[in-house]
This record gives C-alpha cells, sequence and structure tokens, in this order.
C-alpha cells in the first residue's frame, strides 16, 4: 500500500474509531449501545489487521504483537468508557498486563516486569482504596455523563490520528525489527567496572548496570522524588480531627466524614447535566 | 474746534460721560442693588441718566454753536485694537490701521442724543412709580433698573457712534438690552418665549446688518463714517482724486479701481444695512417681534419699543444716507417697505383688543412713516418724525401702563370703560398723545405726519396716497382706543381697585404731553415767517439745524431735478402746499368722527360692520396669520432639521461610539464564556491548541 | 516499529479522551495514567530502534514519575470530596467568570 493510501485507511479507522469511542462514552446514563459496540469492535480489527498486515509481517512479534496490542487498545477504551469506577480500574491492570506483554516482544523484560509490579501492585491498589473512600455507590451522575465527548473525542483521536500519520510516513514499514532474543549491550560502564568482568546475561542486568553507570545522577533525583511525593501525600491528605478540651480525640460522632477540621456542610449536588 | 462758553468746550470734550453716566449707574444697580439699594434703586438710574440728559442739551448747544464753523465732527475717544495689514488688490499703501472707538459730534447726533435721554429720563421716572405695588418694589425692581440704564448707555453708544464698528456694538447691545427687559417677568413662559423671538428675528436683521458692516471694511478698508460717506460720494460722482485724497490711496490708478468697486458694491451694501433697519425696526417682514414684545413692562415698550431702541434703524438710514440714496433703486426699495409696512400695520390695529398691542402696531405704523421719508428723500422729514413720535408714543404707552396699573394688570380694552371719571389725569394725558398720534391739527404729530406726506407724494404718489389713507386708518383705531377705554358705561374688572397712579407716575406723563404736544413747533417755527401761517414753514428749526448732515439726500434731490419729469425738489423752495396741511387736517378728524360715531354714538355699529364681514375681520384680528405663516414656512422645517441633526447625533454618532464600545464587550464576554472554572474544558483548549501546532509543524516540515 | 509506535500513540490518545470528557476525579487521574502508558511504549519502541538501552532505562524512570504522580493526586481527590463531599468535577467551577 502507498503511503498516502495507508494514510487514509488509518484516518478512516480512526474515525470510526473515534465514533465507536464517542458512543460509547457514558451520557445520561444510557448503557453503550450495539452501535458503539459494533463499530468500536470493527474498528479494534481493522485497525490490527491493518497495522499487523503492514508493518508486522514477519518479525516485530507477529500474532503476539496482535493479541497484545488489541487488548492493550480494548483495555484502554473500556477505561476510559465504563460507567463504573471499579470496572475502569480493573480494565486498566488488563491493560497494563497486555502493555507487558508488548514489553516482552521488545525484549524488555525488566520494564515489563516492573510495569506490572509497579502498577498494578501499587498504583492501582492506592486507586481502589480511594475508590472505596470516596465513592458513592449507586448510580452517581459523574459517572453516567461525560462533559463535551464529542470535544474530547475530537481533540484525542484528531491528535492521535496526525501523529500516526506522522509516523506512518515517517518510519517505513518493515523498519529495523530485530528477534526478539535481541540482547543490549550496556550503555556505558566505567573503566574500573568493566575489569570485573563481564555481566551475567540478562536484560535485568544490563538495565541495571546502565542506570548505575550512567543514569546514576536521574536515579538518584528520582529516589529523593519519590521521597518528596511520599511526604507531599501525606501533608497534603492529612485529616485534622477535632480535639476536646481535654486533649483526647473527639469522640467518632463529632467527626463526620468529609470533615476537614472546619465547619463545612456536606454538599449536596444540584448540578446540571454537562 | 472752540466754542465761547467753556462749559460747552467741556461737554463736547467730554462727550464720552454720556454714555458713561449711565453705566455707572448700571454698574451700581447691578453691584449694590440687592443688597444694598433695594428700593432705592431706581436712584443710580435716574441719576445716571440725568446726567446724561445734562450733557445732551450742553452738547446740543455746543454743537449748535459751531453749526457754522469748519471742524473735524469726528472725535477720537480710545483707540482700541489694531488690525492686520490691509493690503489686497485695493489699495497699495495701506498701513497698519487701528480700529477707534470715535464719537461723532453732529446735529443728528445731537439731536438724537436729547430724544433719547430726555424720553428716557421720564420713563425711568415713571418706572419708580410703575414697578411698585403700594409702595412695596416688585420682585426683580434692582434687575429692571440696571437693566434701563444698561439700555441708556447702548442707545447712547450708538447714536453716538462715529464709525461702524461702535454702532453695530451698540446695535447688538440694545437688542440684548431688549431681550433681557422684555423677558423681565422670565417666569412667565410666554415672556421668555417673546423675548427669544425678539432676539431672533433681531438676529436675522442683524446677519445682514453685519455682512454690511463687513462689506463696507472690504470696500473701503475703514469703518469711519466720515471716510466712507465722503468716498462714496465721490465715487458716485465719479471724481477720482477726491476719492484718492479721501482714502489715502497711492495714485489715480488704484482710485479708479476703487471708484468702480464702490459703484458696483454701494447698492448691495446698503440693502444689507437696510435689512438690519428692517430688523430692528420692525418692518415688514420682520416686524412680528414688537407686538409680542408687549409682554414687557410698559415702561419698557415705552422707551425701546417705541421711542428709542425701535428707531436706530430710522437713524442708521438717515446717518448713512450717502450710502443709500447712491442708488435711487434703493431709496424705492426703503420707501415701499416704509409706505407698505404703515398700511399694512395700521389695518391689524383695527381688529385688536389688547391697548399695548394696538399701541405696538401703530409704532410699526409709525415707522414706516419715517422710512417712507427716508426713501422719498426728506432725511429731515424723517427724523422729525421720529423725534415727535418718540415723545407722543412714548406718552401713550406710559399712559397705558398707567391704566394697566390701575386696572390690575388687565389690558384687554373689552373688559373695562369709562375711565375717565376714574383716572382723569391719565385720561387727559392720553387723549393728548392720541391726538398727536392721529394728526390732530396743532400737535406735534400733524406737522410731521404731514411733510412726510407731502415729500411721498411728490416722489412716489401711489405710496402718498397709501400713506393718506393710513393716516385715516391711524386716527381712526387710535380713538377707537380712547372711546373703547374711557368712555362708555364705567365698567371695572371684578375685584380691582381703581385708582389713580403715584405721583411720580403722573408727572412723567404730564411732562411727555407737554412734549407731545409742543415738540412739533421746533420743527415749523422759523423766524422768517410772516404771521400766524407763515409761522409754519415746513423748514423750521430743526430742519435747519439738521441741515449740513442731509447734504446726501438734498444733493440727491437737486439731481432729480433735471431728470425728464423728476419730481419738484421737496424743500428749500417757495410755497409750501398748504392743500395737503388741510387735507391731512380733515382726515384726521375725519378719523376720529367715525370713531366716536362707532364707539360712543352708536355702539352697535362696529358689530355690524363685524358680522357683516366676518372673515374679513377674522383675517385683522389675527394678524393676517403671518405669525403661523412663519411658523409653518420657517420654523417647523428648521426645527425638523434640528430634529434630524439630533436624531443624527444620537443614532448615528451615538451609535458608531456605541459600535465602538461593544467591541470590547463582545470579545471581554466571549472570552469569559471561555472562562468556566473547569479545569477539563480548559484542558480540552489546550488539546486544541496542541493539535493545531502539530499539524502545522507537521505538515509545513 | 511503526507499529509499536501508533499504538503508543493510541494509548496516549484514548487517555486524552477520558481526561478530558469523564466527570468522575478518580478515573480522571486513571486516564493521565494511561497516557503513561501510552508514552511507555513509545520509548520502549524508541529504545529497540536505536538498539541501545536509553529507552528502557527512561521507561523506568516514567514509571517513578507515573508513582509520584498517582500518589500525590489522589491525595488531592480525598481532600478535594473532603471540601465538597462529591468525587464530580462540574462541581469546581468558583473561577467561573
Amino acid at each position: 500500500m502507498s503511503g498516502s493510501a495507508l494514510a487514509y485507511v488509518m484516518y478512516a479507522i480512526f474515525a470510526l474509531g473515534g465514533l465507536g469511542v464517542y458512543f460509547a462514552l457514558p451520557q445520561e446514563g444510557r448503557w453503550p449501545s450495539r452501535t458503539a459496540v459494533v463499530l468500536g469492535l470493527a474498528a479494534l480489527l481493522g485497525f490490527l489487521v491493518l497495522l499487523g498486515l503492514e508493518f508486522a509481517p514477519d518479525g516485530g512479534g507477529g500474532l503476539y504483537w496482535v493479541l497484545f496490542a488489541g487488548m492493550a487498545v480494548f483495555a484502554a477504551a473500556r477505561v476510559v468508557t465504563h460507567h463504573r469506577p471499579v470496572y475502569s480500574a480493573i480494565y486498566f491492570v488488563v491493560g497494563v498486563l497486555a502493555v507487558a506483554g508488548m514489553m516482552l516482544l521488545l525484549a524488555a523484560e525488566f520494564v515489563a516486569v516492573a510495569l506490572v509490579m509497579i502498577y498494578g501492585g501499587a498504583i492501582m491498589v492506592t486507586y481502589v482504596f480511594v475508590m472505596m473512600l470516596a465513592q458513592h455507590g449507586g448510580r452517581p451522575i459523574y459517572d453516567h455523563s461525560s462533559r463535551a465527548p464529542l470535544g474530547a473525542v475530537l481533540a484525542g483521536f484528531v491528535l492521535t490520528a496526525t501523529l500516526s500519520g506522522a509516523i506512518a510516513e515517517a518510519l517505513p514499514a518493515g523498519a529495523a525489527a530485530p528477534t526478539t532474543t535481541v540482547n543490549y549491550d550496556v550503555d556505558f560502564r566505567p573503566a574500573a567496572v568493566e575489569e570485573s568482568g563481564p555481566l551475567p546475561a540478562g536484560n535485568t542486568a544490563a538495565v541495571g548496570a546502565t542506570l548505575l553507570a550512567r543514569y546514576m545522577v536521574p536515579l538518584e533525583i528520582a529516589g529523593v522524588l519519590l521521597l518528596i511525593a511520599m511526604v507531599g501525600a501525606v501533608a497534603v491528605a492529612r485529616k485534622r480531627i477535632p480535639v476536646t478540651e481535654a486533649g483526647a480525640l473527639a469522640p467518632p460522632a463529632e467527626r463526620p466524614l468529609g470533615q476537614s477540621g472546619r465547619e463545612a456542610e456536606p454538599f449536596v449536588p444540584e448540578l446540571k447535566k454537562v | 474746534m472752540g466754542t465761547e462758553h467753556p462749559w460747552l468746550q467741556w461737554a463736547l470734550d467730554n462727550a464720552w460721560l454720556i454714555p458713561v453716566l449711565p453705566l455707572l449707574g448700571a454698574a451700581l444697580v447691578g453691584v449694590f442693588g440687592s443688597r444694598l439699594l433695594r428700593g432705592a434703586s431706581h436712584w443710580p438710574a435716574i441719576l445716571g441718566v440725568a446726567g446724561a440728559v445734562l450733557l445732551s442739551i450742553l452738547l446740543y448747544q455746543g454743537v449748535g454753536e459751531l453749526a457754522h464753523e469748519d471742524y473735524d465732527r469726528t472725535q477720537v475717544v480710545y483707540e482700541w485694537f489694531p488690525t492686520g495689514a490691509a493690503d489686497d488688490l485695493q489699495t497699495d499703501t495701506h498701513d497698519e490701521s487701528w480700529f477707534t472707538v470715535s464719537f461723532r459730534l453732529d446735529p443728528l447726533t445731537a439731536i438724537m442724543l436729547l430724544t433719547v435721554t430726555v424720553v428716557s429720563l421720564l420713563v425711568v421716572i415713571y418706572s419708580r412709580d410703575y414697578m411698585r405695588h403700594h409702595n412695596h418694589p416688585e420682585r426683580g425692581y434692582e434687575r429692571f433698573f440696571a437693566f434701563m440704564a444698561l439700555f441708556v448707555f447702548s442707545m447712547t453708544s450708538l447714536v453716538l457712534a462715529g464709525n461702524f464698528l461702535l454702532l453695530y456694538l451698540g446695535w447688538e447691545l440694545v437688542g440684548l438690552c431688549s431681550y433681557l427687559l422684555i423677558g423681565f417677568y422670565y417666569q412667565r413662559p410666554s415672556a421668555a418665549a417673546a423675548a427669544k423671538k425678539a432676539f431672533l428675528v433681531n438676529r436675522i436683521g442683524d446677519f445682514g446688518f453685519g455682512i454690511g458692516v463687513l462689506l463696507i471694511y472690504l470696500t473701503f478698508h475703514t469703518l469711519d463714517y466720515q471716510v466712507v460717506f465722503a468716498a462714496t460720494t465721490a465715487a458716485m460722482s465719479g471724481a477720482t482724486d477726491q476719492l484718492q485724497q479721501v482714502l489715502g490711496l497711492a495714485d489715480t490708478a488704484s482710485a479708479t479701481r476703487v471708484m468702480l468697486l464702490i459703484q458696483d458694491r454701494v447698492a448691495i451694501i446698503a440693502l444689507l444695512l437696510f435689512c438690519g433697519a428692517i430688523g430692528k425696526s420692525a418692518q415688514l417682514p420682520l416686524y412680528v417681534w414688537l407686538p409680542d414684545a408687549m409682554e414687557g413692562p410698559s415702561p419698557v415698550s415705552a422707551l425701546i419699543h417705541a421711542a428709542t431702541m425701535v428707531t436706530a434703524g430710522v437713524y442708521m438710514v438717515a446717518r448713512c444716507g450717502a450710502l443709500f440714496v447712491a442708488d435711487y433703486r434703493v431709496m424705492i426699495v426703503v420707501a415701499v417697505v416704509g409706505g407698505v409696512t404703515a398700511l399694512f400695520a395700521a389695518t391689524i390695529a383695527l381688529a385688536q383688543y389688547d391697548l399695548k398691542r394696538i399701541l405696538a402696531y401703530s409704532t410699526i405704523s409709525q415707522l414706516g412713516y419715517m422710512f417712507l421719508g427716508l426713501g422719498a428723500y426728506a432725511a429731515d422729514s424723517a427724523i422729525f418724525h421720529l423725534y415727535t413720535h418718540a415723545f407722543f408714543k412714548a406718552l401713550l404707552f406710559l399712559a397705558a401702563g398707567s391704566v394697566m396699573h390701575a386696572m390690575g394688570g388687565i389690558i384687554d380694552v373689552r373688559r373695562f370703560g369709562g375711565l375717565r371719571k376714574i383716572l382723569p389725569v391719565t385720561f387727559i394725558t392720553f387723549v393728548i398723545g392720541s391726538l398727536a398720534l392721529a394728526g390732530f391739527p396743532l400737535l406735534s404729530g400733524f406737522w410731521s405726519k404731514d411733510e412726510i406726506i407731502h415729500a411721498a407724494l411728490q416722489q412716489q404718489p401711489v405710496l402718498g396716497y397709501m400713506a393718506l389713507l393710513t393716516a385715516v386708518l391711524t386716527a381712526f383705531y387710535t380713538f377707537r382706543m380712547v372711546f373703547l377705554a374711557f368712555f362708555g358705561q364705567e365698567k371695572i374688572p371684578a375685584g380691582v381697585h381703581a385708582h389713580e397712579s403715584g405721583g411720580w407716575m403722573l408727572w412723567s406723563l404730564i411732562l411727555l404731553s407737554v412734549g407731545a404736544a409742543f415738540a412739533g413747533y421746533a420743527g415749523v417755527t422759523s423766524f422768517t415767517g410772516h404771521g400766524f401761517v407763515g409761522l409754519f414753514e415746513p423748514h423750521g428749526k430743526f430742519h435747519e439745524f439738521l441741515h449740513p448732515v442731509f447734504t446726501p439726500f438734498t444733493a440727491a434731490l437737486a439731481e432729480m431735478q433735471f431728470l425728464p419729469g423728476g419730481p419738484g425738489s421737496h424743500g428749500g423752495e417757495a410755497a409750501h402746499d398748504y392743500t395737503l396741511m388741510y387735507v391731512s387736517a380733515g382726515l384726521a378728524i375725519l378719523g376720529i368722527v367715525v370713531a366716536y360715531l362707532c364707539y360712543v354714538a352708536a355702539p352697535t355699529l362696529p358689530r355690524a360692520v363685524r358680522d357683516a364681514w366676518p372673515r374679513a375681520y377674522r383675517i385683522l384680528n389675527q394678524k393676517y396669520y403671518v405669525d403661523e405663516i412663519y411658523d409653518a414656512a420657517v420654523i417647523r422645517p428648521l426645527r425638523g432639521l434640528g430634529d434630524f441633526c439630533f436624531g443624527m447625533d444620537n443614532y448615528f454618532v451615538d451609535g458608531l461610539i456605541w459600535v465602538v464600545t461593544a467591541v470590547p464587550q463582545f470579545l471581554g464576554h466571549l472570552l469569559r464564556s471561555m472562562q468556566r472554572g473547569a479545569m477539563q474544558a480548559y484542558g480540552l483548549g489546550m488539546v486544541t491548541g496542541l493539535i493545531i501546532i502539530v499539524v502545522l509543524v507537521l505538515t509545513r516540515g | 516499529m511503526t507499529h509499536y509506535l501508533i499504538v503508543g500513540a493510541l494509548l496516549f490518545g484514548l487517555g486524552l479522551v477520558g481526561f478530558l470528557s469523564r466527570r468522575n476525579l478518580i478515573i480522571v487521574f486513571l486516564s493521565t495514567e494511561l497516557m503513561f502508558q501510552g508514552a511507555v511504549v513509545n520509548f520502549v519502541a524508541f529504545g529497540r530502534l536505536h538498539e541501545n538501552l536509553q529507552g528502557q532505562s527512561f521507561a523506568l524512570f516514567l514509571l517513578a514519575i507515573a508513582a509520584v504522580e498517582a500518589s500525590l493526586a489522589l491525595a488531592l481527590v480525598v481532600l478535594l470530596f473532603r471540601r465538597k463531599g462529591t468525587l464530580d468535577v462540574e462541581v469546581w467551577r468558583a473561577m467561573q467568570g
């Protein structure tokens, strides 16, 4: 397929997908209609077929790539369009797994595992905890309606289409697809470490060595950043619990949920639909 | 210039005091009137005007003594402001010339000053009682006397003026004082409207007058009377060397050029100046302000709208005789306007019921007579009539004011009657004034009117007959007024305590009636008469006195004698036409008798006449609907124009401004709607911008 | 490589859609995590293209940043929830002009 024809086909697929996502976004409590499902799945299929055939005919993942990419895209779409937050979180984990699979295909094992551990193990747990704390049961209006769905879909998909079109033109198909068993060399090892002998085989070792040797400063800074974030999170979300005159904590009855130490009445939302 | 008597010389040298003394009076009253003087506010005014009277008498004597000497009658009082070098095509060597305040001290000025100041003094004395009720001064008492004194200042400046600049200044100032005094009772809407009307109609005339003055300056490069008149005379007779000398020109060529220019322009200049006279002296078609001007107090009507201000036009034409006689067509215009106005106004007066309005139309009519006289080259007769008219018309107005004062402000002649027993002095003085106005033989009006009719018959016979008809009508309506008001059944409006007026008013009435009766003799007595009849020469002392001033008129008349079929000259000749004298006397008596018949002997007769010709009556009563015509033809379109301009300003100009202001407001509104406080909207906006940038970058490379 | 990049772009785009259109604060931030995913895919793909470990190293840093961002975002969400008692984004309109 020629470059411009490919681009147009891709744009068409993206348009279709955008339409599907638009219909899938929760609006006024209506369930995602069958139209949306059909459109979306069709788009997804088309997408996968196109890309699979065009860019990954041999090597570069092949079938596995199709599987993982499809899973990732579908999961991402569901994260964005599902009307219940917990399901969004679950779909997110699925997406993470799919992306991890793609990392494996790219011979980035450490990154894959780190993704699963950090995202699925830490971040998602935090999200689910917060959902537990703050999420209303039942069918709150803010889960069942979107604001500016058309604008958002347009913005997102136009951007994606533009970038994709640029990418497709810039990097023609079949460029540089090494086998999955490539083992990257270490980027840099100082002379002193070099003498201590070759590294154990494996991506993890290589990445570790690279990080410690070449990217030492960013590593340390990242550590400090994590510390700051932890302190900050604690400081921001601290709850001030009123104390009685005697110095003891006030009884739970006087600590209504949602208070942050000052008088504020529970907000009863009377909101217009967006 | 030297007289024998030091007093007279002093008066001549200090003629500037004549306007300044009343001005000082006005200033004193204006500054101190409301606080200090109050009830005594009349004193500064009376004293100022009295001082002016004394000086005018001295001036008159002085001018009389020097009458036969050759001296420069123009006296420069004050050098006012310089003009730029006025070089243009006409004169080659004209330097910077200064505009001056200069006086012209010649016989005409002296006569006018006497008339103006004496009548003013009597009116101001009268006002002292008129502006009071039960010895309590009216509201605005001080204002009144301040304005009156200011008016005397303005009028004397006008009369004394030796150049057109000062004339114009006085002209405008009297217009201003007229406005102030007509609108004296400014809280009355009709009075305010009348003042406005007077000022605006005058303005129309003054517009022409101003252009005339400008044209004079452009043509002659000076505004001095002497120079302008001498130059005109020289130019019209083709004497280029004289012209050159008078204007101070460089050579004969430029003199010829200037002469041709003057010959072209002089008619236009005269007509433009006459425009001002039409406005100021209430002739057709700019007379409409004078009847309405009766809204002012009676002294105002007496002084300004009978004796002095309205005569300024006549004075001006008489003064500028050289300009007017230059073209005979201009003189015809003047005469026709005067004659037609006289008849026209007299007819309107026949059907009016407001005492002061009748007198107002009578004034217009008499002013028409004066212009008729001027147009008939009888300027001295016109000025003579002005002088006698000042006395009897002022008398009539003051007497009417006395009636009004007694009747509690009512002036409609239908609402009272038979007042001669109740107001005896007023009655007698009123009758004397009426006799003079009607031209009853032996009283002043008779002599002056007679001369004008004679001159008119000589020049324009048609106008002469019109003047005779007007004389009959004048007698008729004057005595209609007298009989309606003073004869018949005694009828006083309800709730009015009718009493004769106070001492000050009466004395001024009496003095004025003396003047009305006997002032005319100054114009007819001369020392060269034989017997009784010979005493009444048409060329009396008055005319002798004025003779040097009116040489242009007499010269023009002398020239016209040589025209084929031209009329005989008016004065200075042999037999006075006694026939005319008897005829006009008879007509006056006829008018009086008819009025007597109509209003005393057979009171139902007028009603019968009115019912016989109802439409004619209505036309006359409604003043020929002239005001309505003006309203429809002039005022409505102007107002429409004003409304249109207002609408333009409101909608178009303000609309433009609104558009200019609306644009930022709209932009602001637009921008404001982008600020929703919702983060995601901002995000959307950012992404949109990002997309645009990305697209641009990628497509342009 | 292109296909990986396009997938990464797609993940990013979908995350953007969710970020701009959902009303639940938590889902909004979840969508930002999704965007991070897309970025990670891209980085690693490019690393594969250039055949060095730079991409993967940066992907690890991205992971750390994502974690940091998630924790702080959720702390803020909790704070906001306490203020208004709801997770709705629409209630925060105080700056509306």
